[in-house]
């Protein structure tokens, strides 16, 4: 095979390397873009929760409850407009 | 055309008419960027927040009902023996992450201790988020007083990999704790001096400047060994160690105002500042062809495979132009959405902390392959960065263009004048 010839095929493998980048980081820029996009449709509390959900090995929610309290709180009946405040 | 630039034309050679062409579209071109990129920040500007209140009962699932006070919320329950019980107040905290701000809704008991933590928006790469999930971050920050630090390595312990999510978490429900405690428990909460913090990554990264700044210079001595040295250090610290390379994630968080506390992030000012200052003053990059991790580790395996094809030349042209198109899609949708780490489709993090999708792998494979027999492929052909430095190199050439002509323009008219003076 001429040199000319040969060159010619490296070159065009050369390209499909470049134009498969090229596809596949179109893919992963709009993957990216749609799930962000994807999560704000959706109710706020769940989005967040959804955007770590969708990881593979997510295991635990972004939101973290407090501890289940075994004993009530240790609180007054209150009214909320004599203690609430700055200046209350 | 008109017939004036059809006479011109017809006088100069076919190469000068197709450069001039060349550049009026690329200015057009530039200028258009320019302009849409402007649009999609004053649109990402202009859309509207979360709705914050679904999140209350998520913050303090104990309380039944929430009134709104001001800028908090009061939780309450009925009580047993009838009225309203007092479970805690709840708020909002706001602090830089890594991708932009980061918004907490945080809940504290009567007591004062902080009762439930809610990432409420954040701008984060998730698998960050995922690493303070699964290092049991969030436990950390619950029980804790409302008056706490909150600081990493004294109070906190922090998260590899994602330590600036961590300060971004730590410092929205540090503001959040305090403002609750001030407002709903009426106890202040003296605001902490900030500390400057300067650690290992900032001395690298200021060495690693030094030296490509003197090594990029003609007359430097020992130029190949310089940069061999920037390029393998930056593989080790920039990438492998602290996983902190340059993405286009920092120039749209530079362009979205988002940016960190300088007094505890002062490598993100570092790194973007510095290659902004230097591409500006002096129109040279110095850090793609020096220390990029990603770009040395091309070049390393560019070295080992000794072949360096390149793809037709009819192509180069549009090649070069997808580069630029992926570099806008990036940044125009990143503004827009202001979302700069969703639209970072860089693979740095797949390489150097080995996380990434399925198809971040495909895309590291192909390059790392491809770098065997391809010059920087990514570099070269994808990475967005570059435009982004072309783009600036652009307008910096063409602004001391325009500079020029204004002053040459002005002393000629003033030298005209002053040979009509008597």
């Amino acid at each position: 095979m001429a040199k000319s010839a040969k060159q010619d095929i490296f070159s065009r493998i050369a390209l499909a390397v470049i134009l498969a980048g090229v596809g596949v980081t179109l893919v992963v820029l709009a993957q990216g873009v749609l799930e962000v996009t994807g999560t704000e449709l959706e109710h706020p509390a769940v989005a967040q929760t959804a955007v770590l959900e969708a990881l593979p090995d997510a295991e635990q929610p972004l939101v973290v409850p407090p501890e289940p309290a075994n004993t009530p709180l240790p609180v007054p009946t209150i009214e909320l407009d004599k203690n609430f405040g700055a200046d209350g | 055309m008109t017939t004036q630039t059809a006479k011109i034309n017809s006088v100069l050679s076919p190469a000068v008419v197709h450069r001039r062409r060349r550049e009026r579209t690329e200015r057009v071109l530039a200028g258009l960027t320019v302009l849409l990129l402007l649009g999609a920040w004053i649109f990402g500007a202009s859309r509207q927040g979360a709705d914050r209140a679904g999140y209350l009962a998520q913050a303090l699932p104990e309380a039944e009902s929430f009134e709104r006070r001001g800028d908090l919320w009061v939780g309450t329950r009925t009580a047993p023996e009838g009225g309203e019980t007092l479970v805690g107040y709840v708020g909002l905290g706001e602090a830089p992450g890594y991708g932009g701000p980061l918004e907490m809704m945080v809940a504290i008991d009567p007591a004062g201790n902080v009762a439930g933590v809610v990432v409420i928006s954040h701008r984060d790469t998730p698998s960050f988020f995922h690493k303070l999930a699964a290092n049991d971050f969030f436990d950390q920050l619950l029980g804790r007083p409302a008056g706490d630090g909150f600081a990493l390595g004294e109070d906190l312990d922090g998260v590899t990999g994602a330590t600036i999510s961590a300060e971004g978490v730590a410092g929205a429900v540090r503001l959040a704790a305090r403002d609750l405690s001030l407002a709903g428990l009426g106890q202040p909460v003296p605001e902490a001096p900030a500390r400057l913090k300067v650690s290992l990554p900032e001395f690298v990264l200021v060495a690693l400047y030094a030296v490509a700044y003197y090594a990029h210079r003609p007359n430097a001595r020992f130029k190949n060994a310089l940069r061999w040295g920037t390029m393998l250090s930056g593989i080790i610290f920039l990438g492998f160690w602290f996983n902190r390379p340059l993405t286009i994630a920092h120039i749209t968080s530079l362009l979205s105002g988002y940016w960190p506390d300088w007094h505890t992030n002062l490598y993100w000012f570092l790194l973007v500042g510095g290659v902004f200052l230097v591409v500006t003053v002096d129109g040279k990059n110095p850090y793609c062809s020096w220390f990029c991790p990603f770009g040395a580790a091309q070049e390393c395996l560019s070295a080992v495979g000794q072949v360096r094809l390149t793809p037709p030349r009819r192509w180069a042209t549009a090649l070069t132009w997808v580069q630029r198109g992926l570099a806008f899609g990036a940044l125009f949708l990143g503004l827009a959405l202001r979302q700069p780490s969703a639209t970072s489709y860089e693979i740095f993090g797949t390489l150097f902390d080995f996380t990434g999708s399925r198809l971040q792998w495909v895309l590291l494979f192909l390059i790392l392959l491809g770098s065997l027999f391809i010059y920087r492929p990514w570099c070269n052909y994808l990475c967005p960065l570059r435009p982004v430095v072309d783009l600036i190199t652009y307008l910096r050439r063409w602004g001391r263009e325009q500079w020029r002509a204004l002053w040459l323009n002005l002393r000629s008219k003033t030298s005209s004048a002053e040979s009509r003076l008597p």
